[in-house]
């Protein structure tokens, strides 16, 4: 049993042998396929890191939504406190926070500047707000855009504007991008898939001889073809790895100016993105798993 | 040991075999000659299954072969040692690598492959040119390369086509010689060749073809 098992590992140890010296006997061209699968996994693994980092960076977008809804200028304290009512009343809403001209106006004057700039004014230049919590099947879009826009509809309301306004554009957009990312890794994916089986197919024609003769001797399909699934494996784990490291220093230098960008903001973003050995663990996975299949694909027909 | 029973070879339509019945013994030694294209390679082919007969059966150590999954045709040919006339070496790798090949086939252990490796050049009379690239060897070093991977495995039949087809009568005589060495071990060896002469001082059964049929030495 376990000699037996030991003679299968021998023969596997083999073949893998065998595989890194014809690797490394064409320096070039193994450089050349190493590369080449390095980038073309490389590609899709940074828009999707990324991609993936955005998310990550991103404020947690589970502080509650509000809407502030700002009533017409001048509107009249007992007119205020019906709108409020009013509100209130309307479907989605949970709570409200009337706060008057007088009150908004009393708040500005403790900031300094402003209260300066404010005694330019003769007459109190604020409106009246109603500060709103939506309910929960309200508190994200659409249904948040939907109150909004009820609010804003209302008579005497002035514009209703919600708090994370900017975050639902960025959410579209990196929904957007997630979509677009997607479809190009599963087209790089494709290409590694080809490339390997073009690859593998080639080497089968220039080995014809060499499987042709090991088939006379008495070997088995698994053994003719093992060769070719460890030069696969080890195309896709180079490349793998080298994509790995690629993808994990462009995206350290890219979440710097996505940080900078995104704290334009107004934010601080203090979460970090996806630890760099987990990169290369993925995109070593990743060309591994597509190699194989490509050497699958290209042995499948294979019969000798 | 070997038996064909009215076996029918067809190549697009020009008949290679025309039910030909024939056996060879256990142990026994026999020469298939006949012109070029008289089928003595498609017969040698059939046994070791490269080729599968049209109608007939072809029965090696008791067993129907023409009948075998193709995924049973590996552990056949493990149990026939094949030399070919253009001796098929690989030249990407050493004498020894080639001699090892039907053991790193069949799976043997490092320590006694080294072994039978060199046993096997030690009897075709190459014992250290292991390290040597077969292409550095000489045409009758070569098809004896040959020899040595088709034994080294220790087969029950060994199969020979047109194996001293480029080599001159001195190193052909040699060659024959190996062949009838081997057989005097016990292994049933069947040896195409088209050299009446060299065949004729052997003394074996001789079975000759003549256009796909049996023209004499069947029984």
């Amino acid at each position: 049993m376990f000699a037996t098992l030991r003679l299968y590992l021998d023969s596997h140890q083999m073949a893998l042998a065998g595989t890194l010296a014809r690797l490394a006997k064409a320096p070039l061209a193994s450089a050349l396929t190493l590369s080449l699968i390095a980038v073309a996994l490389a590609l899709p693994a940074i828009a999707l890191s990324v991609l993936h980092n955005t998310g990550a960076l991103l404020p947690d977008h589970s502080s509650p939504a509000r809407i502030s809804v700002y009533l017409k200028p001048q509107t009249a304290a007992a007119e205020v406190r019906r709108l409020g009512e009013e509100i209130a009343a309307t479907e989605g809403v949970a709570q409200v926070a009337v706060i008057s001209a007088e009150e908004s106006l009393r708040a500005f004057r403790e900031q300094r500047d402003i209260g300066d700039m404010l005694a330019l004014f003769e007459s109190n230049p604020l409106p009246a707000v109603v500060e709103v919590t939506p309910d929960a099947q309200h508190d994200r879009a659409p249904g948040l855009n939907l109150l909004s826009a009820r609010l804003h509809n209302l008579n005497g309301v002035d514009r209703a504007e919600t708090n994370i306004a900017w975050l639902q554009r960025l959410d579209a957009i990196i929904a957007l991008a997630r979509t677009a990312v997607h479809l190009l890794a599963a087209l790089f994916a494709a290409v590694v898939l080809l490339v390997i089986a073009a690859i593998i197919r080639s080497e089968t024609e220039s080995r014809r001889d060499e499987m042709e003769i090991l088939a006379l001797l008495g070997a088995g399909d698994a053994f003719i073809k093992r060769p070719f699934f460890y030069t696969a494996l080890c195309y896709g784990l180079g490349g793998g790895l080298l994509a790995g490291l690629t993808t994990a220093l462009a995206t350290a230098i890219i979440d710097d100016h996505l940080r900078q960008l995104l704290s334009l903001y107004g934010s601080d973003f203090a979460r970090d993105g996806m630890f760099w050995p987990r990169i290369v663990l993925y995109t070593t996975g990743a060309g591994a798993a597509l190699c194989v299949a490509g050497a699958w694909l290209s042995l499948r027909k294979e019969k000798l | 040991m070997i038996q064909l029973h009215k076996v029918v070879k067809r190549f697009r339509g020009e008949t290679a075999l025309a039910e030909i019945n024939l056996e060879i013994g256990d142990g026994e030694m026999a020469f298939i000659t006949g012109h070029s294209g008289a089928g003595k390679s498609t017969l040698l082919r059939l046994i070791a299954a490269i080729e599968r007969p049209d109608f007939g059966q072809v029965f090696v150590n008791g067993r129907d072969i023409t009948r075998l999954a193709r995924a049973q045709i590996p552990y056949l040919r493990r149990r026939i040692g094949f030399v070919f006339q253009n001796h098929r070496l690989l030249f990407d790798r050493p004498v020894f690598d080639n001699v090892a090949l039907p053991l790193r086939i069949g799976g043997a252990g490092r320590v006694e492959a080294g072994k039978r490796v060199r046993a096997a050049l030690d009897k075709v009379g190459l014992l250290g040119k292991e390290a040597l690239n077969p292409a550095s060897l000489s045409a009758g070093q070569q098809q004896r390369v040959g020899i040595a991977r088709a034994i080294v495995n220790r087969p029950l039949i060994l199969l020979a086509d047109e194996p001293t087809g480029n080599l001159d009568p001195e190193l052909s005589r040699e060659i024959m010689n190996l062949f009838s060495e081997f057989n005097r071990a016990g292994t049933t060896t069947l040896v195409a060749s088209h050299d009446l002469a060299l065949i004729g001082v052997l003394g074996h059964r001789v079975v000759t073809l003549h256009e796909g049929r049996l023209a004499g030495g069947a029984e």
